[in-house]
């Protein structure tokens, strides 16, 4: 049969009450249009009802499958943001981790007897770690704002963008700030601000490549 | 005679990665339709089952996913990745084993 724009809405709108997900969505919606396409006879919204009873078992059925899916999902994409972690230790990303070495080394004494660290280090951490939250509001708000539904992807972006900071922050507020409850002499402070400001720098770079392979994609 | 589908539920997988290694791409329903034109309609590949299995390889990093717009709706492709085509060749290899010992102990003559 030949669907009309009206009937396809109506397909649409009828789905809406499936799916959790725009990614599962769009894929049984494009099956179910091409079941109907290849069925005889005339429309009918049943036949919708029908089809996703036969082959997809019922709404709450698809909803099961989609958590599933959602947690390989995002064990599938934890384990490719661990693996540009490490690559930005290979050539010729090692270089920028070089380059946050001797930098270590150029700023030890202005950071060690100035206030650097807190007037410029440690705040230049705070919004070095913010970065992978606006990459998930702009994606999320802005990029894909006119999806019906969520995106599967979201999970993990919120998890990471929270989770990075969080670390980040509190390990942060322990060592490197002026309220940590440890009393550290200036050198180890500069070498604990060094060292949240070169992981806070490996986890943003990876973060952003993971991003720009996967995320920004329109497949999962 | 329609044959049981619980009896080639354990290689719904090497199924998938043998269609994609011979059609390079395919989508969802399209593989559906291709193993009911092979098999001449006795086999029916049930969706509720093939979803997740595609979902599962490509988890795994066994396919990969495009997303093309036909018709204006979105239409999600599966290909095989580097390892999947690795894993279709061991894949097949297991299934004739298995094949091959199930005639021994069915006592069954292969029908060629």
């Amino acid at each position: 049969m030949k669907l009309t724009e009206a009937q396809l809405k109506e397909i649409r709108n009828y789905l809406l009450a499936g799916p959790r997900y725009q990614e599962t969505y769009n894929e049984i919606y494009d099956h179910i249009v091409n079941t109907l396409e290849d069925t005889e006879g005339e429309y009918d919204i049943d036949l919708v009802a029908q089809i996703i009873e036969e082959d997809f078992c019922s709404f709450p059925e698809i909803v099961l499958q989609e958590e599933i899916y959602k947690k390989q999902i995002n064990k599938k994409y934890a384990s490719q943001l661990w693996q540009e972690a490490l690559n930005t230790f290979k050539f010729p990303e090692v270089f920028n981790n070089l380059l946050l070495v001797l930098m270590y080394g150029l700023l030890y004494r202005p950071a060690v007897h100035g206030d650097m660290i807190s007037k410029i280090m440690y705040p230049s951490i705070w919004i070095l770690s913010s970065t992978p939250a606006l990459f998930y509001l702009g994606k999320r708000y802005f990029i894909d704002r006119n999806f019906l539904k969520t995106s599967i992807k979201y999970d993990f972006l919120h998890k990471t963008w929270i989770l990075g900071l969080l670390q980040i922050q509190l390990f942060g507020y322990l060592f490197v700030s002026k309220h940590s409850p440890f009393n550290l002499s200036p050198e180890s402070r500069y070498q604990f601000v060094f060292l949240v400001y070169f992981l806070t720098s490996i986890y943003v770079r990876a973060f952003i490549k993971f991003y720009n392979k996967k995320i920004s994609v329109l497949a999962v | 005679m329609a044959v049981n589908n619980e009896l080639f539920k354990g290689t719904l997988q090497t199924i998938i990665l043998n269609l994609l290694a011979e059609h390079h791409r395919m989508y969802g329903y399209e593989i559906t339709q291709k193993v009911k034109a092979i098999t001449q309609g006795e086999l029916l590949l049930k969706e509720g089952a093939l979803y997740p299995a595609l979902h599962k390889l490509e988890a795994e990093g066994l396919l990969e996913t495009s997303t093309e717009v036909v018709d204006n709706r979105l239409r999600k492709y599966y290909s095989l990745s580097q390892e999947g085509e690795k894993e279709v060749v061991n894949k097949l290899q297991e299934a004739r084993d298995f094949i091959q010992n199930l005639q021994l102990l069915l006592n069954l003559k292969p029908s060629f």
